[in-house]
């Protein structure tokens, strides 16, 4: 029977040397679908990923992977030092059962993450930015059902992650399941059709695609802050600062909002497009 | 598991310290040439003794250096992520792993093994009266235990690795096992010898089952002699030496299945 999950985590919990890492968190990946972990460092996505990967064992909870083709890049990734990247390639084939083309698969993988002079190098003679391209390289070389990435863009120059851009792009066109995490908001913003932001091991809010571009067409408008301007908009989605509150308002309806908000005795200071909504939100939920 | 085997043994074979032992080993073998004419009676024995422990220390330095490196470094640095993150079991790689670094060993031993015979055969054409009761056969029976002893001794190795995730704690721990093996038996008969230490000998009696008894696999100093071993302590020995590789590598498999890498 097809199954239209690839990932299912229900109620995940682990605990390592007593602290916990995730506590209790839930959420599905759909096949062919793009799912962001964001959170800040320690908030337990890494975690959450190798426990998908079985590295580690949940505490409690459940986690079902529908895949055994899986291409996996570990944070900050560290290869053998003596293998040249065309034969990191030919491992990552050959382990995962692949015979047929394989030079040409190593030569095309190879020229996508901009490493094909480097096939016949050592990986110890590689920057930190070449092993990341190495081992995007050696994730998706053999075209992965479910593609599993740990800050893809870690150590990459802004043309390195140019290109992960474009091999998720293509990942997600191909209708591969992508699972990532990564810090750099925007792409996530581009990439991902389900987010969820970890924080304290904790999900504290998921949020789809069309949210996020819901959320993108939000205008801030601030007022100066005080307790019955609060109360006045305690319906709305509200950010604080140290003299100033935002509210959060569709841009269709700026000028009306203003007017109403005018009337019952508040100006607004100035406003602002929220076209940072991913970073806005992020902010909100890590605080 | 046949591709865990062949990156292994392709990082061991160009790990420039395996060129460092193989360069030592030499300088050792050549030096026999030379110190063996310090007791012409015996300089046949002499010759045979040293290149047959030169082919000894080496093994023990590519099993303490290299094989420690090759295992414990995965899960020091967080290579294992790569490789179980592909479609390789826990204990695919277990195997694999031993595999690689077996035929590593063995390809080791076949070249050093080759090179003692520079120095054996340079003297025994110079001098060839005292090479009277030297034997090719007891020299290489001697050879193929030592094989078997550091193929022994990379069991242990991968024992402790699986369970022990610094690979300086594995190589103290290797260290430590292989002295006692390798001398357990001396100090056995020793305190068994003296009443005075009736009750450390009945200790020692149950740690030399457990202890994997290195020392049974030398015969260095009956080949030195050109006397050939007894078939049955010998094949006894090497079966042993199997036979417990073969429940460290299952059990080393059961436990790395059940660890968890954080």
């Amino acid at each position: 029977m097809y199954n239209p999950l690839m990932i299912k985590i229900d109620s995940l919990v682990k605990r390592i040397k007593k602290k916990t890492a995730v506590d209790g968190i839930s959420f599905e990946v759909k096949k062919g679908k793009v799912f962001a972990l964001l959170g800040l460092n320690g908030a337990g996505k890494s975690t959450t990923i190798k426990t998908i990967l079985g590295f580690i064992r949940p505490t409690s909870g459940n986690v079902i992977v529908d895949s055994t083709n899986i291409g996996y890049l570990p944070e900050n990734p560290y290869y053998y030092d003596y293998l040249t990247l065309k034969e990191l390639l030919a491992f990552s084939l050959s382990s995962s059962g692949i015979k047929d083309r394989v030079k040409e698969r190593i030569n095309h993988m190879a020229e996508r993450v901009g490493m094909a002079e480097n096939l016949d190098k050592q990986l110890r003679t590689f920057s930190k930015g070449m092993v990341q391209r190495s081992g995007i390289a050696a994730a998706l070389i053999h075209e992965p059902e479910l593609v599993i990435l740990d800050e893809p863009m870690s150590g990459l120059d802004p043309l390195g992650r140019r290109m992960v851009f474009d091999l998720l792009t293509e990942l997600k066109e191909k209708g591969a399941t992508v699972l990532f995490c990564s810090h750099i908001l925007s792409d996530v913003e581009r990439l991902c059709d389900t987010a969820a932001i970890m924080n304290k091991g904790k999900i504290v809010r998921m949020f789809t695609r069309e949210e996020l571009l819901l959320a993108s067409k939000q205008t801030e408008v601030f007022f100066e802050k005080s307790e019955s301007l609060k109360e006045a908009v305690r319906e709305m989605q509200i950010a604080e600062y140290d003299q100033t509150v935002g509210v959060f308002v569709d841009s269709a309806d700026i000028v009306s909002f203003i007017e109403s908000m005018k009337l019952k005795g508040f100006n607004a200071v100035t406003v602002k497009s929220a076209d940072n909504a991913l970073e806005r939100i992020f902010e909100e939920a890590v605080r | 598991m046949r591709q865990v085997c062949f990156i292994t043994f392709l990082e061991g074979v160009r790990n420039r310290v395996l060129y460092a032992i193989f360069v030592f080993a030499i300088i050792i073998m050549f030096l026999s040439t030379i110190f063996s004419q310090f007791f012409m009676q015996d300089l046949g024995k002499v010759v045979a003794d040293f290149n047959l422990s030169a082919m000894s220390l080496a093994g023990l330095l590519i099993s303490f250096s290299v094989s420690v490196g090759l295992i414990a470094k995965d899960l020091d640095r967080r290579t294992i992520y790569f490789v179980l993150g592909r479609n390789i079991s826990r204990r695919g790689y277990i195997f694999g792993k031993f595999a690689g670094l077996a035929l590593l060993i063995i390809c080791a031993y076949i070249i050093i093994f080759l090179l003692t015979h520079i120095p054996i055969l340079l003297m025994k054409a110079s001098i060839p009266a005292y090479f009277k009761n030297f034997s090719w056969g007891a020299y290489a029976l001697a050879a193929f235990a030592d094989l078997i002893k550091c193929i022994f001794l990379n069991t242990v190795i991968i024992f402790f690795s699986s369970f022990v995730t610094a690979s300086f704690t594995t190589l103290v721990f290797s260290i430590l096992i292989y002295i006692a093996g390798q001398s357990l038996g001396e100090v056995l008969s020793y305190v068994s010898s003296s009443e005075t230490y009736s009750a450390i000998a009945g200790f020692l009696n149950i740690v030399k089952y457990i202890v994997p008894d290195f020392s049974s696999l030398d015969f260095k100093t009956v080949a030195a002699n050109g006397i050939m071993p007894p078939a049955g302590i010998y094949f006894g020995s090497i079966a042993y030496a199997l036979v417990y590789s073969a429940v460290l590598l299952l059990l080393a498999g059961i436990i790395f299945e059940r660890k968890e890498f954080p």
